[in-house]
């Protein structure tokens, strides 16, 4: 089944408008946690960071894994139900690797990382090794998973450097400025992501016409 | 290029860098020349005279020299006795304030008396302004001699040596004053058999803020009550502790500032009984450092170097409150104004001036004449200084027939400028002089004169401390530019030889482009880590929390390294081969970040985050079981072997390591001649056809290859005796993070050995070096002074194991006899330290020393040079202990991957990169089972046997054909016994066969 879904084209292309609405999508989610919070809560990520966090978890978990279970690989053997089940699970195995990567680390990876992907992508190793270990998007699906996710981590990464610095302002705790760096990179490189896709889609489109 | 020129631009490379090092660290740390000898009655007359008549009496007996300088300075001695109250860390901000604003309103309600005794102006205090380094030792020197001492004598504050030069102390010797100090042992390293009674407490345990005062203030009863010293010190160092433990807002502060006040009640009530019979004391309460707001000491900021003074007892009273708070002075300034308060003649080296104030109680003349003698002290040094500063041109007469203008502008070049400065005061002064005579002396005269004397006197004074903390700037650009040369010449070398390699990889199509650009990220990396640091040192908190930068650095070089075994995955269809190593390089890399997690857990260094908890803070709560446990994990032999006998514990420890580096060295110096012959035995044998198959290199590469092998051998015993070795020389608590450090060195080398070709040599280097620098903070070390592991020198001694462990595990078991200096304990103290200075073990600090220089120096911002160029330079030099790790590291990593290559040149087959020669014998091997078979076909055309082409060369044939039929009846009876003999001659022929088959095989 793996090799399978490896050799046959991508069932189902994703058009730019469909690449520019889900981003749109995820950006405007984040927005709506982070503006959900600020102004029913009125906690904002320095004041109470894990409240917060857990808030913007909260609206973007679904969307994400509802959106990017359309586009699950090959339809045809799997189903919708089973793409969102298949992201539901994953949900306590990336809170699992990032806290591998927060302890080893000392930065928190961001959660965008791992949900899309495990409900495109199930339990192909070769398509999770294609898209994290050699960075080879082919597909203009995996350029809408793999850039935000990788574009999350480095985020995230540089996010930490501010932290030993001793401006003693408060959002120099620990997963503040973490968090902000992972949000920045995860925007910066959905508009790449989307940018990226267009010309593919315009190949594309041609070519099923 | 060929490997001659090579290893000559490389040496040359590599000394030019060297030379200019060391130039630069010259350049950096200047020692400037200090006058030597000690100023005689010669400092009281004018330094014209000097050279014409030489008082040859210094050997004059005490109470003669004594009477004698009294007349000749010309000022009675306004005090026979000195008490100095050396309060170590004390900021003159607590005692004074800051700025016109009273201190904190606690402190001043902690000094009831000493704030009472500044209001009712029978006190006056100063800020003297230390100079950097802020560090007790060099304080103690600037104050007893007045001189500035280089930025060198950081690194002899441990290992303190007997002061040498001219100083106060010194001085009052030489008069027969007797002294006694109690407090900071430091005295007694500067000072040694000076004291008729000390007591010394040791300054290493910092945790101690009661007993090491107590220790002082318990002799303070019976000192006052004596009548028999004529200087009495008084060192107390709580008020530093309190500082290194809480800050300058600790809880424990205020406690100890009342409790110093204590004592200065106590002191100045004990002097003003005296005062009524016998003699005048003076009593100086100064502090040698100020703290910063977090209680380090060592920079230049304000804070560290904001010193206190205060003359207590001068019969002038100062009425203003104001004026007694508001005062600034330099430090060095307090040791000619006791000189001259006290009657002896001003230290050599002295750059102070005289304090003004201090003097108002004396009359006109003889505050001039104090002023005069300043002068003429400085007058001299300046002479030392400046070569050509000859005042013999501008002539006293030229000033003397007319009126000397005051108001001469005295901007020439240096040296007329000091000259005139000088010849003005003097004439000034004479005439001032003849004046009073002539009893018509104005007002005026006097005020000019005491100008024209203050205006020399601080020019000079500024010039020659300005002289002696900076640095020639030729030689330190001189010594970047040889550095930069150096770097610039290795980095072509490296460019032609990348590309030549590149040539020749694109002649072998050795690497396909797909792995070119897989091996990407982690090069990027490592470079990227060399530009953040540069960066990161211009932030002064990312030099303070440098530890986070190494393990944030290290550990994300592991997780691309994760990646990167996860991108080597061999592809499913040779999934079958590789599943093992893959799986076993996976291993490694997890075993590498836990073991750097828990590394990175063990000290929370740095400045800021020090507080939060940690590992070995737990270890040190938990006591000294749990720490025992992890020792006995770590594989700790020094409990077991050392502690028992202290001194037999060091020669057991030498012997070890004598037995260890000669074995190491037989096997470096043997093991090249015998592994050849082993190897040659097997060449022998294959002399006939290896000019056919092997290229003809292949005996020297055999050779090298041995060599190889020997290093490895050696760098492994390297690595476990250096392991070895720090356990015994860490803290206990360090073990742990030793053995860890040890778990991941083998890891990395065995992940990079498995992991073959696939990463470059300088990215594994690097990677170790990462480990090197993480582990460096790892052991608690980090950017600061305060954290150097002055205790280590003492671990060794398996005597005092327990009484270091008391230090770190429980403070109930009278651990705190031993921080101070109770009688019993003293005695084991003390003969540590000289045990130390004999076997010089301390040293082992001095390179941390060194790397805590770089930021003593960064902070003081005195650099000239780009900090982040002279901070990688320095890096280097700072982790001496790592780069013994990293020379023997590099050789071992490059031995491993040349040994690779070279197989892998041999095979010309990309298969396994082991040894090339075990596999040889094995080709070999099979196909002797078949030779059995061959006699019987052979035996019948055996005169055939000529036709064969390696046949001419045996020298058995001859007699072959002479006797076959001899030979042919005992044949049925056992064919293969006689067969076999001649056997090994003809599978010479047959091993070409094998040796050219593994290519097809793979």
């Amino acid at each position: 089944m793996v090799k399978a879904s490896t050799t046959e084209n991508p069932s189902q292309s994703v058009s730019p408008m469909q690449t520019f609405f889900i981003h749109l999508i995820c950006g405007v989610g984040l927005a709506v946690g982070l503006w959900v919070a600020h102004n029913f809560y009125s906690i904002s990520l320095i004041s109470n960071p894990s409240r917060t966090l857990r808030l913007i978890w909260v609206t973007m978990c679904p969307l994400v894994i509802l959106f990017y279970s359309c586009f699950r690989k090959n339809p045809e053997k799997c189903s919708y139900l089973k793409a969102v089940i298949r992201g539901v699970l994953a949900l306590p195995i990336g809170a699992l690797v990032n806290a591998l990567g927060a302890i080893a680390l000392g930065a928190p990876v961001g959660i965008q990382y791992f949900v899309p992907a495990a409900s495109v992508f199930g339990s192909s190793w070769e398509d999770w090794r294609r898209i994290f270990a050699h960075t080879k998007p082919n597909a203009s699906v995996d350029y809408m998973i793999c850039l935000p996710a990788h574009g999350a981590v480095i985020g995230a990464w540089f996010g930490a450097w501010p932290m030993p610095l001793d401006w003693e302002r408060p959002w120099q705790e620990w997963p503040i400025c973490v968090s902000y760096g992972a949000m920045a990179g995860y925007l910066i490189t959905m508009v790449l992501s989307f940018v990226l896709v267009l010309p593919r889609g315009r190949q594309q489109h041609p070519k099923a016409d | 290029m060929t490997c001659k020129s090579l290893t000559i631009i490389t040496l040359a490379g590599v000394i030019i860098q060297m030379i200019g090092l060391s130039l630069f660290v010259w350049g950096f740390f200047p020692v400037k020349p200090a006058l030597t000898g000690v100023s005689g009655p010669e400092s009281y007359r004018a330094p014209a005279f000097d050279s014409d008549e030489n008082y040859g009496n210094i050997s004059l007996p005490p109470h003669q020299l004594r009477s004698l300088y009294q007349d000749l300075s010309g000022i009675p001695p306004s005090f026979d006795r000195l008490i100095l109250l050396v309060i170590d860390g004390l900021p003159a901000e607590f005692v004074l304030g800051k700025d016109g604003n009273p201190p904190r309103k606690a402190f001043m309600e902690a000094m009831p008396y000493t704030q009472s005794l500044l209001a009712n102006g029978m006190a006056i205090g100063y800020h003297a302004k230390a100079a950097p380094p802020t560090v007790t030792m060099p304080r103690l020197k600037a104050m007893v001699s007045g001189a500035i001492g280089g930025f060198l004598d950081v690194a002899f504050n441990f290992n303190t040596q007997a002061m040498a030069d001219d100083n106060l102390l010194g001085q009052f010797s030489s008069i027969g004053w007797k002294m006694v100090m109690h407090g900071d042992d430091t005295w007694l390293k500067l000072f040694p058999g000076l004291f008729t009674r000390h007591d010394g407490v040791s300054s290493f345990f910092v945790k101690d803020t009661i007993q090491v005062d107590q220790n002082v203030s318990r002799h303070l009863v019976d000192e006052l009550s004596r009548d028999d010293w004529n200087l009495l010190i008084l060192h107390y160092l709580g008020l530093d502790h309190v500082g290194h433990i809480g800050g300058r807002s600790s809880l424990l502060m205020a406690p100890k500032l009342a409790e110093m006040d204590e004592v200065v009640k106590m002191i100045h009530t004990s002097i003003l009984t005296r005062e009524n019979d016998q003699g005048w004391t003076l009593l100086v309460v100064v502090s040698d450092h100020g703290m910063t707001e977090n209680g380090n000491h060592g920079g230049s900021s304000f804070e560290e170097a904001d010193s206190l003074a205060l003359f207590v007892g001068l019969r002038g009273h100062v009425s203003d409150y104001k004026s007694a708070t508001q005062n600034t002075a330099q430090q060095v300034d307090i040791a000619p104004t006791l000189a001259l308060l006290l009657g002896v003649p001003i230290p050599k080296n002295n750059v102070g001036v005289l304090i003004a104030e201090t003097f108002d109680q004396l009359k006109d003349d003889h505050q001039l004449r104090a002023l005069e003698l300043n002068s003429w002290q400085l007058f001299r040094l300046l002479d030392a200084q400046i070569s050509c500063l000859s005042c013999a041109n501008i002539s006293l007469n030229d000033f003397s027939d007319g009126q000397p203008s005051v108001t001469t502008e005295c901007n020439d070049s240096l040296e007329k400028m000091f000259c005139c400065l000088y010849m003005n005061a003097a004439v000034l002064h004479s005439t001032w002089k003849s004046k009073k005579v002539s009893q018509s002396s104005s007002w005026e005269d006097y005020n000019s004169t005491v100008i024209a004397y203050h205006k020399f006197l601080k020019t000079a004074s500024e010039w020659l401390s300005s002289r002696a903390t900076d640095k020639p700037v030729d030689l330190l650009a001189f010594g970047v530019t040889a550095m930069l040369l150096s770097c610039l010449v290795l980095l072509s070398l490296t460019l032609h030889m990348g590309r030549e390699i590149n040539l020749i990889e694109k002649l072998h199509h050795y690497h396909s482009n797909n792995d070119m650009q897989m091996c990407f990220l982690d090069e990027i990396f490592v470079l990227g880590v060399i530009l953040i640091l540069v960066i990161s040192m211009a932030s002064s908190s990312m030099v303070e929390e440098e530890h986070y930068i190494w393990h944030f650095m290290s550990s994300t070089l592991f997780l691309i390294l994760l990646r990167k075994t996860v991108q080597l995955l061999p592809a499913q269809n040779s999934l079958s081969k590789g599943t093992k190593n893959f799986k076993f390089q996976m291993c490694s890399v997890f075993v590498l970040l836990i073991s750097g997690r828990i590394l990175r857990g063990c000290h929370q260094g740095g400045v800021n985050w020090t507080h939060l908890p940690d590992i070995s803070k737990w270890l040190e709560n938990s006591g000294g079981v749990h720490v025992k446990t992890v020792q006995l994990v770590s594989v700790k032999y020094q409990e077991n072997a050392f502690a028992r006998s202290s001194y037999g514990a060091t020669i057991s420890a030498q012997m070890i390591y004598a037995v260890l580096g000669s074995t190491t060295v037989g096997t470096a110096v043997l093991s090249p001649w015998f592994m050849p012959i082993q190897i040659s035995k097997v060449g022998s044998s294959r002399d006939i056809y290896s000019s056919i198959s092997v290229p003809s290199d292949v005996k020297d590469k055999s050779l090298l290859m041995a060599l190889k092998d020997s290093l490895y051998v050696i760098g492994w015993a390297y690595i476990f005796s250096w392991c070895l070795l720090q356990l015994l020389l860490q803290q206990p608590i360090n073990a742990m993070p030793i053995l860890l450090l040890l778990v991941q060195i083998l890891t990395s080398l065995l992940h990079f050995s498995y992991s073959g070709l696939h990463h470059k040599e300088w990215v594994e280097i690097s990677t170790l070096y990462f480990l090197g620098m993480a582990g460096h903070f790892a052991l608690g070390n980090s950017n600061s002074l305060a954290t150097i592991d002055v205790a280590g020198a003492f671990i060794v001694r398996g005597a005092l194991h327990q009484e270091c462990q008391f230090r770190t595990s429980s403070p109930d078991n009278a651990g705190l006899s031993l921080s101070g200096s109770a009688d019993l304990k003293f005695n084991s103290i003390d003969s540590i330290h000289n045990c130390i200075a004999v076997n010089e073990e301390s040293f082992i600090c001095l390179e941390c020393i060194f790397s805590e220089y770089i930021e003593l120096l960064q902070k003081n911002q005195e650099l000239v040079v780009p900090a982040a160029f002279h901070r990688i330079s320095f890096k280097n030099m700072a982790a001496l202990k790592h780069c013994f790790l990293l020379s023997m590291i590099v050789a071992f990593s490059l031995s491993s991957f040349q040994m690779s290559m070279a197989a892998r040149n041999l095979l010309q087959a990309p298969a396994g990169p082991l040894p090339t020669l075990p596999p040889m014998p094995k080709v070999a091997l099979p196909p002797m089972p078949s030779i059995p078979t061959l006699p019987q076909a052979t035996l019948p055309p055996l005169p055939t046997l000529p036709n064969q082409p390696t046949l001419p060369k045996l020298p058995t044939l001859p007699p072959m054909p002479a006797a076959p039929k001899v030979t042919l009846p005992p044949l049925p009876s056992n064919p293969i016994p006689t067969t076999i003999p001649s056997i090994p001659n003809i599978p010479s022929t047959i091993p070409t066969i094998p040796f050219l088959s593994p290519p097809p095989s793979t």
